[in-house]
């Protein structure tokens, strides 16, 4: 936008003169646009209507286990004292439910020491594996988690997102092909 | 900058306080302007950003592969009914042992319904070949969608209803393709929408 501005008024001041930069001045509010902002403005991102990236990451096994087995994982970059991403949302895919009858947990940990798998952090506990239409051993979908607010934070070690059996249930993912693959959507900040 | 106004004018308005003040208000207005001259929660819209958009890539992996219409893998995307749109703009495939090179796959959105039956939705892309490098079930690669806009509309309704995943769906099935008993096919696609609240 414009702006008429006369570099220096008359002497004696003239009322039209101080009426019309009032006026611009009040006119350039609503018209202000990229070249008026600073380089370095700094603008913070609170300041803005939206500022949230998402990611999906996915976790894919092809075998079932029994309770407390971690079937599958899959690590989430990052540094200690990273932003903590959030899962707001996870979905599952499966082509073989069993007896429906078993049920799983995502949870987001790490391979101690000794080996062994510790669990931080739940993301969602006892998901069920349903039949499809009661018929079991079909394929079936579902959500695992909606609009939730799971904080996931980074550590010294590494850590990553795994699917844990919590029911067996009976002959899931009995066929020598087949997946149950876990999306899980997570967001932060943008970063500087 | 903000500007400041720590004088207040004479009586009798002299020219130069005036013209003091207004080159004041002009600096601040015009180059200027930082953080802090906007209100907290101010609200500015991405629109007036000049980028706005997130984007992110699905994965489906796939180690076999089927008759026609099979679905061979397929990852849920999450999200809640009402929840914005992602559009898939890319996607690209890599694959470990092409077969004859006459096999084709598709790449669609949707889910199994009530009786376990996959539905699909939306097709991203169709017919995408799985033609051979140099010969025969060689390894090979290439792209699937270029620079599209394909909506996939997150359903109201809950599973298994709504439409909730992306699979890899054989269309054409060739012959000899992934017959190895270790090997791939892996299909990548982004997808983007705008920055969220």
């Amino acid at each position: 936008m414009s702006f008429d501005y006369t570099v220096s008024l008359s002497n004696p001041i003239i009322k039209s003169e101080i009426e019309t930069r009032f006026a611009n001045i009040q006119n350039k509010f609503g018209n202000i646009i990229n070249e008026d902002i600073s380089s370095d403005a700094g603008i913070a991102l609170s300041k803005l209507s939206a500022s949230y990236q998402e990611l999906c990451i996915t976790i894919a096994a092809d075998e079932w286990g029994a309770a407390n087995a971690i079937i599958a994982a899959t690590p989430l970059p990052g540094s200690n004292g990273d932003t903590a991403w959030v899962v707001t949302d996870i979905q599952w895919i499966c082509t073989d439910s069993g007896n429906g009858a078993g049920t799983f947990d995502v949870v987001w940990g790490e391979y101690d020491a000794a080996g062994t798998w510790t669990t931080t952090t739940t993301v969602a506990s006892a998901i069920a594996l349903s039949n499809a239409n009661s018929v079991a051993d079909t394929a079936n979908d579902a959500r695992g988690l909606e609009g939730g607010s799971v904080s996931l934070a980074f550590a010294t070690g590494a850590r990553s997102l795994a699917i844990r059996v919590n029911a067996a249930g009976a002959n899931i993912l009995t066929a020598t092909t087949g997946f149950l693959v876990v999306s899980v959507i997570l967001r932060r900040q943008i970063i500087p | 900058m903000p500007v400041y106004y720590t004088t207040t004018l004479s009586d009798t308005i002299v020219k130069n306080e005036l013209d003091n003040l207004f080159d004041d208000v002009i600096d601040g207005l015009f180059g200027n302007i930082t953080g802090i001259d906007f209100r907290e929660n101010a609200g500015i819209e991405i629109k007036k950003l000049a980028g706005s958009f997130q984007e992110m890539v699905i994965t489906i992996d796939a180690d076999e592969w089927g008759a026609a219409n099979a679905i061979i893998a397929a990852t849920p995307l999450p999200g809640s009914g009402g929840d914005m749109n992602w559009v898939a703009t890319d996607a690209q495939w890599i694959c470990t042992d092409t077969g004859d090179g006459t096999g084709t796959f598709n790449i669609v959105y949707g889910a199994y319904n009530s009786s376990g039956t996959w539905v699909t939705a939306t097709t991203i892309a169709s017919a995408v070949a799985l033609p051979n490098a140099a010969g025969a079930d060689d390894a090979n690669d290439g792209r699937a969608l270029e620079g599209g806009s394909v909506s996939l509309v997150f359903d109201t309704t809950e599973i298994p209803t709504a439409p909730n995943s992306i699979a890899i769906q054989v269309n054409a099935a060739g012959a000899n393709v992934l017959s190895a008993t270790t090997g791939f096919l892996t299909v990548s696609v982004t997808l983007k929408r705008l920055l969220q609240p």
